[in-house]
C-alpha cells in the first residue's frame, strides 16, 4: 500500500475505519512530505503541535467508536486568507504580517467541528490578486509538475500542496478563477461553488460580489466530502444563501448518459493553446461515446467578461482594502500626522499589484467616471448573467477549457499585467454570473504539464458537475499520476 | 480618457497611498524616502492603467439602454438577522494586534488641535 500522504481521503477513511492506521500517522506522513518538498513553497505557516494534538483527539474518538464526520482525522490545508486562531493570517501581505485573528472563519470552525486536522496555511497571491502566485509578499510557489513553472493563482499554494501529495484536501478562494485556474495548472480538482453556497465570514475580502470559498482534492469524491462540510447557510454572512445543501458525496455516480453538454464557441477562439484544444476535444468525444448529448451553444458576451471583471473587482478592492490603515492591526509606519501615517503604512505594506488595483478601483469609482466605468460594467454584468440563463434552458452543463494555456515559466508574465489577466479569460464570467465552476484534470501536454477542463452548471447545481467529474475520473484516471519530486 | 501621472497622483492621494512602495533589502517595511517619490513608478503605473482602460473601452460597443445593473450574480434578499446578544471580544483580544496602544485604546497621532 502507498505511503499515507499519497492516499486519497476515500482510502484514508477506509483504513481509519478498519483501524489499520491512525490519524496521527497520517498527519506525520503529511508533515514529512511537506518538509521533504519544502522547495515548492506551498505553506506560509504550519502548526505541527496543534495538528498532532487534534489528530490524537480524533484517534481517541475513533477508539471509542465515535467520529464527528467522514473527515474526522483527515488533514486539510487552508489558504492564508482564512482566519484561524492558532496560526497567523496574512493573505500573503506584509501589511498584516503576523496578524493573529481574534476569531475564526466559519469554514475553519466547521472543519474543526467535523474533526478535520488543519495542518497549515497555504501561500497565495497577496490578497488573492494574481494568477501565478508570484504576487505573494513572502515566497514563490513552484508547480510540482515542473518547478520552473508557476502553479497558477491566486490559490497556488493550496493547489500545489494537493498535487504534490503534501495534503489530500485544501481550501482556496475564487474571485475570477483563483481556485479553478491553479487546479488546472496543477492537475487536481478544484471547485468554485455558487456564490453564496459557502460562508465567507472570516475570509479576508477581495471583491465581495465575486469571492467564494471552495475545495481542492485529487478525486471528485474527496472534493464532495469537503464540500459537504463547508456548504450551507451562515447567519453571520448575509450573502450566504438560504438554499438547502444536498449531501454532495451521496451517490456520486459517473452519470453522463442523456446529459446535455453545451460547448460555447466563444471559449475556443484565438489564444487557446493547441494541446489544450486537443485534450478538450478528446474529453468531449469521450462524453459523446458515453451517451451525453453534446451541442454547440453561444455565450455572446464572453469577450466583455475581462473588462467587466476588472472594473467591478478593482472598485470593490479599493473599498475593501480601505480598512488597512495601520490603526487597529497590522503594520504601521509612524508619523506625527495621521493622514501621512496611514498613507505611508499603506504604501509600504501593499505590493505593486495590490496598489495598481486600488488606484484603478479608485479611478473607476471617482466622481465623473462612475457611470462611464463602474456603472456600465454592472449593466454588462446583467448581459453576461443572461447569457448563462439562456444556455441553461437547453444545456445541463457547459464545458470549456479552464485556462487557455498550461502553466507558464516563473517570471514570464509579471512585468505585463494585461498578459497575466488573460490567463483567467475562461473563468471570469462564471464569477460575474455567480454560477458554480469545477476544473477537472483531463490530460497533459507533451511537456508533461496538466490540462484542465472547466464544467459550469446552473446556480446551486454543484452535484451535476461532480457527477461529470466522476465520469472523467473513472475514464481518464488522471489522478493516478503523480508528479516526480 | 488618458490617465497621466497627475491622475495617478490624485487617485493615489484619494486612496491614501503614497507612491512608491518602499521595502529595504531584508524585505522589511521602511520609511519611504521623500526623494524617491516620483517619476519612474508613477509613469509605470500610468502606463499599466492606460493599457487596462484602453481595453475596457470595448464596453462602449454595447447598447445598454434599458439594461438594469447587476450587483451580485445571485440575487440577495435584504436580510436582517435577529438582534441577539452574542459574546463580545474582550478589549485584551481586540487590542492584541494593535501597532500602538494606550490602556484599553488604540494609540494614534493627535488629530484635534
Amino acid at each position: 500500500m502507498s505511503a499515507l500522504h499519497q492516499r486519497t481521503v476515500e482510502e484514508l477513511s477506509r483504513a481509519l475505519e478498519a483501524k489499520e492506521i491512525s490519524s496521527q500517522q497520517i498527519v506525520q506522513s503529511c508533515f514529512e512530505r511537506i518538509s521533504e518538498t519544502e522547495h515548492l513553497g506551498c505553506f506560509l505557516h504550519v502548526d505541527e503541535t496543534n495538528a498532532l494534538r487534534a489528530a490524537q483527539a480524533s484517534d481517541d474518538r475513533r477508539a471509542k467508536g465515535e467520529k464527528l464526520s467522514a473527515l474526522d482525522g483527515i488533514p486539510v490545508a487552508l489558504k492564508d486568507n482564512h482566519m484561524t486562531l492558532d496560526m497567523p493570517t496574512t493573505a500573503a501581505s506584509k501589511i498584516i504580517k503576523d496578524l493573529q485573528s481574534p476569531y475564526e472563519a466559519t469554514v475553519t470552525r466547521k472543519l474543526r467541528e467535523a474533526g478535520a486536522i488543519i495542518l497549515g496555511k497555504t501561500n497565495m497571491d497577496e490578497f488573492a490578486m494574481g494568477s501565478s502566485n508570484e504576487h505573494s509578499a513572502y515566497q514563490t510557489v513552484r508547480n510540482p509538475w515542473n518547478t520552473e513553472c508557476v502553479p497558477g493563482g491566486s490559490s497556488g499554494g493550496s493547489a500545489a500542496a494537493v498535487a504534490a501529495r503534501q495534503v489530500p484536501l485544501s481550501l482556496g478562494t475564487d474571485t475570477g478563477g483563483s481556485i479553478r485556474q491553479p487546479a488546472a495548472m496543477c492537475g487536481v480538482y478544484g471547485l468554485k461553488p455558487t456564490y453564496g453556497r459557502v460562508s465567507r465570514q472570516g475570509i479576508i475580502a477581495f471583491a465581495s460580489s465575486l469571492d467564494q470559498v471552495g475545495p481542492f482534492a485529487r478525486t471528485p469524491k474527496d472534493l464532495a466530502a469537503l464540500l459537504d462540510i463547508i456548504a450551507g447557510y451562515d447567519p453571520l454572512d448575509s450573502t450566504s444563501a438560504q438554499v438547502e445543501a444536498p449531501r454532495y458525496s451521496d451517490e456520486l455516480l459517473p452519470k453522463v448518459e442523456g446529459l446535455r453538454i453545451g460547448i460555447p464557441k466563444e471559449y475556443f477562439g484565438e489564444g487557446l493553446q493547441g494541446e489544450v484544444r486537443d485534450r478538450i476535444e478528446q474529453a468531449v468525444d469521450s462524453l459523446k461515446e458515453a451517451g451525453a448529448i453534446v451541442t454547440g451553444v453561444s455565450l455572446p458576451h464572453t469577450k466583455y467578461a475581462l473588462s467587466t471583471y476588472y472594473l467591478i473587482a478593482t472598485a470593490e478592492v479599493s473599498s475593501n482594502l480601505a480598512r488597512y490603515d495601520g490603526i487597529r492591526y497590522g503594520a504601521r509606519i509612524e508619523d506625527r500626522d495621521l493622514r501621512k501615517m496611514i498613507a505611508r503604512t499603506r504604501s509600504a505594506g501593499f505590493g505593486a499589484e495590490v496598489q495598481r488595483r486600488i488606484v484603478l478601483g479608485t479611478f473607476v469609482l471617482s466622481a465623473g467616471y462612475y457611470d462611464a466605468y463602474y456603472g456600465k460594467a454592472q449593466k454588462v454584468r446583467t448581459l453576461i448573467r443572461k447569457d448563462f440563463e439562456n444556455v441553461f434552458d437547453s444545456a445541463d452543463v457547459i464545458l470549456t477549457p479552464t485556462s487557455p494555456f498550461t502553466a507558464f515559466p516563473l517570471g514570464s508574465k509579471t512585468s505585463d499585467p494585461m498578459s497575466m489577466y488573460l490567463s483567467d479569460i475562461c473563468t471570469l464570467a462564471v464569477n460575474l454570473a455567480g454560477v458554480p465552476g469545477l476544473s477537472v484534470p483531463i490530460g497533459f501536454s507533451d511537456a508533461g504539464l496538466p490540462i484542465g477542463a472547466q464544467l459550469i452548471g446552473p446556480w446551486f447545481k454543484e452535484k451535476s458537475l461532480l457527477q461529470v467529474a466522476q465520469y472523467f475520473e473513472e475514464n481518464l484516471s488522471i489522478s493516478a499520476k503523480s508528479p516526480k519530486l | 480618457m488618458k490617465i497621466d501621472e497627475s491622475v495617478v497622483r490624485k487617485m493615489a492621494r484619494l486612496a491614501y497611498l503614497e507612491l512608491p512602495r518602499v521595502i529595504n533589502e531584508q524585505g522589511e517595511l521602511c520609511e519611504p524616502d521623500e526623494h524617491l517619490i516620483g517619476d519612474e513608478q508613477l509613469s509605470q503605473m500610468a502606463k499599466d492603467l492606460n493599457e487596462i482602460i484602453e481595453h475596457v473601452q470595448q464596453l462602449n460597443e454595447l447598447d445598454l439602454t434599458d439594461v438594469e445593473p447587476t450587483s451580485h450574480g445571485v440575487p440577495l434578499p435584504s436580510l436582517l438577522r435577529n438582534d441577539v446578544v452574542g459574546e463580545p471580544l474582550s478589549s485584551e483580544v481586540t487590542l492584541q494586534n494593535a501597532p500602538a496602544k494606550a490602556g484599553t485604546a488604540f494609540r494614534v497621532p493627535k488629530v484635534i488641535e
